[in-house]
């Protein structure tokens, strides 16, 4: 039983950090986060990241759900919009769907997936991080679909470094490739929760800064106790979903027979813990976190966006009461 | 990183389940007074003597030696075979014995150790006072030498078990002149000794637990100090955080096993609208969002079992845990209310055998006892997020 990073995990995690230090996120106008172009998703690719959980002998980098996850709280720290979760995902599908040509052409960033989400009672999808994609990923009842990017009209969106789209949701879509959703929606429950706890320790981290240089009445603001709790709550919080994330992924990377309960709690979890931290720093920043200016909004925003994808949180908070009781799993 | 455990510790915990499950007792632990304190020993003697006691203490004081993360398997073991508070051993066992391993003198440990494993004696503990609570280092009860003996004057409160424990791990004023943490002194008393009264305080769930403790020219030998003279901070200081938080695994089962109760009861039990109770969104948001705080919980005890193994000395990453346990324990008991609804107003109603109604009550205690959660939170912002004091 470990749960610390060894050397390879380490490094791992570094060259990720480095690498979306050096090229992403850029800034557009505003300082908005901007989507990663082609060329940037090409790059990730070579880095081996969409194929980073498909064994070796699919052409993948044979890692595991801890490696992944690993990736996806860098993604969240540094708040990087883009495609990455559904092509990842994606080459997964074809992997499923024993379609190893178009696995490749995902693992190497010939081909870029989006997510599509539907709406419900409404004939509508919503696309997420589109404009850039060639197929999306579709998580419909029981089966993952990749389907050709169907015609999509950009809607303003609530975060502004997501692309949100919308598009006609057709009855029985023709699949490029189609898999059983369990291991898709297992994976991307994880990766999701570590995303989130990314944010979650980013906005922590914010927080903590600013309290420590920022003064008022003569004295920084992390001296004063009311500010200290919020902070303790706040690292609290990561200290849950971190844990939560890692353990979720070790039980999927060695196959428990509990291992779902907890990639749905992770994912439930740290979304909350999310939405607590990234809040509670636009609060900690006092009127500067109100500002467009200011970096603070685009967590909150982000964490709403990562809410609805893959299922509702709401949807993952029924399906893990219906789970069996961890208590018999031993 | 792995979840796994090695295959020697799987075989243990193999062994420990069978034991448990036909030992666990199962006639009702007495509340009160010497009948709980037998029941509480006498059940300690068992383990022990079946060799179940002191998991990871050292072989030579009675313990079986073995690791944490085997510690870690016995407390688990132990809450899911039902296995009862540790009651008036819980100092002895939980605190007292890991100091005295930690800091005390052979002959100390000598005669202590195996008494406390083989549950001939229970401790108590008297470090708060009327005027040192959270501010633990303020204490004033005074004990000043005199030939080969102190002689304790002053005031405890909050010590459990007092009424019935044989020892205590005291914590006095031996010198006053320098900084507060300065000139404390941890001595082992003997409750039998003269001058000592013990006035038991009344709980809000009506039970004697807690009680005050006042010492009138207590005079205890010097040998019964553990450390040395005036460095007593540093001795209460060594155990906490003993066991490496491995024990928060025996809170975090049971507290499991409340919540899937309450699943299982929410699943059957119907409302005045004839829906299942979990059919109510509300309730169902409830229900699963404390599953998901209980496996956290059960993840942040691993991952900090894993930390200690790699750490000389428990940081201060402990706090969160331990904040987190207190705050969850009362939000299981809250919704266990919630779910029992009209049925929570009968202390030993339809639900007697689950005592949810007692245990709502005692659970105020869990955001107190071992640190307030307030206490917890200025730990955590000072000594893990280094902010200004």
């Amino acid at each position: 039983m470990d749960f610390e990073l060894d050397d390879e995990q380490r490094a791992f995690t570094q060259t990720a950090s480095d690498f979306l230090r050096k090229h992403l996120p850029g800034r557009g106008p505003d300082r908005v986060p901007m989507q990663p172009d082609r060329a940037v998703l090409a790059a990730c690719a070579q880095l081996g990241w969409f194929g980073l959980g498909v064994p070796d002998a699919a052409g993948g980098a044979g890692a595991s759900p801890v490696e992944e996850a690993l990736l996806f709280r860098e993604l969240g720290r540094a708040l990087t919009p883009g495609p990455f979760l559904p092509t990842l995902l994606g080459a997964r599908v074809a992997v499923a769907a024993d379609d190893l040509e178009l696995a490749g052409r995902i693992m190497d960033g010939a081909v870029i997936v989006a997510l599509a989400q539907p709406v419900p009672h409404r004939p509508e999808l919503r696309l997420f991080d589109f404009e850039n994609a060639d197929l999306v990923l579709l998580v419909e009842h029981t089966s993952a679909l990749l389907l050709e990017r169907p015609p999509a009209r950009r809607l303003v969106c609530l975060d502004e470094s997501t692309q949100l789209g919308s598009a006609v949701r057709v009855a029985n879509p023709a699949a490029v490739a189609a898999s059983s959703s369990e291991a898709i929606m297992d994976l991307g429950m994880v990766l999701l929760a570590a995303t989130l706890t990314g944010i979650a320790e980013a906005t922590r981290d914010s927080a903590v800064a600013y309290l420590s240089i920022r003064e008022q009445f003569g004295r920084p603001l992390g001296s004063f106790q009311a500010l200290k709790h919020r902070a303790a709550d706040m690292a609290t919080e990561v200290e849950a979903a971190l844990s939560l994330t890692t353990y979720a992924a070790l039980s999927l990377a060695e196959g428990h027979p509990g291992a779902r309960l907890y990639c749905l709690s992770a994912r439930a979890l740290a979304h909350r813990a999310a939405l607590a931290n990234a809040r509670a720093n636009i609060q900690l920043h006092g009127a500067i976190g109100t500002t467009f200016e200011h970096d603070a909004h685009f967590a909150v925003k982000r964490v709403h966006i990562l809410g609805e994808q893959l299922e509702p949180v709401k949807v993952t908070l029924r399906r893990l009461v219906d789970e069996p009781s961890p208590l018999g799993d031993h | 990183m792995d979840l796994r455990f090695p295959s020697d510790t799987e075989i243990f915990r193999e062994e420990i389940r069978t034991w448990l499950r036909a030992n666990v007792p199962r006639d009702p632990r007495p509340d009160e007074g010497t009948e709980m304190l037998e029941w509480d020993l006498n059940w300690q003697r068992r383990q022990y003597e079946a060799g179940y006691a002191g998991i990871a203490w050292p072989v030579a004081y009675g313990g079986r030696g073995l690791s944490l993360v085997q510690q870690l398997v016995w407390y688990e073991e132990y809450a899911r075979a039902g296995g009862p508070y540790l009651g008036a051993c819980f100092v002895g066992l939980s605190h007292a014995g890991p100091t005295l391993i930690a800091r005390a003198s052979d002959a100390q440990k000598e005669f202590h150790l195996p008494r406390i494993l083989a549950g001939v004696d229970a401790w108590c503990q008297g470090f708060s006072e009327p005027g040192a609570g959270s501010d633990l280092a303020s204490l004033r009860t005074a004990a000043v030498v005199d030939g080969d003996e102190l002689v304790v004057t002053g005031q405890k409160i909050w010590t459990s078990y007092a009424q019935v424990a044989r020892w205590q791990e005291l914590l006095v004023r031996t010198d006053s002149s320098g900084s507060k943490h300065q000139g404390i002194t941890w001595v082992i008393c003997d409750m039998s000794t003269p001058g000592i009264e013990v006035r038991p305080i009344r709980n809000l769930n009506g039970v004697d637990h807690y009680c005050e403790v006042f010492y009138d020219e207590v005079r205890i030998p010097l040998t019964q100090v553990v450390g040395q003279l005036h460095d007593g901070w540093s001795v209460a200081m060594s155990t906490l955080g003993f066991e490496r938080g491995t024990a928060f695994l025996q809170a975090q089962t049971e507290l499991s096993r409340t919540v899937e109760r309450l699943i299982e009861i929410a699943r059957t039990r119907r409302g005045f609208d004839g829906r299942r109770l979990l059919d109510d969104d509300s309730t169902l948001d409830q229900l699963a969002t404390l599953r998901t705080e209980v496996a956290a919980m059960r993840a942040m005890t691993y991952a900090g079992v894993s930390r200690a193994g790699r750490q000389p000395v428990p940081g201060p990453e402990g706090s969160m845990t331990k904040l987190y346990l207190g705050e969850l324990t009362q939000r299981v008991s809250r919704c266990a209310m919630d779910i029992l609804g009209i049925d929570s107003l009968e202390v030993d109603g339809s639900f007697v055998r689950d005592s949810w109604v007692r245990r709502y009550l005692l659970g105020y205690e869990a955001t107190m006892g071992g640190g307030t959660s307030e206490v917890q939170r200025n730990i955590i912002a000072d000594r893990v997020l280094g902010l200004p004091r």
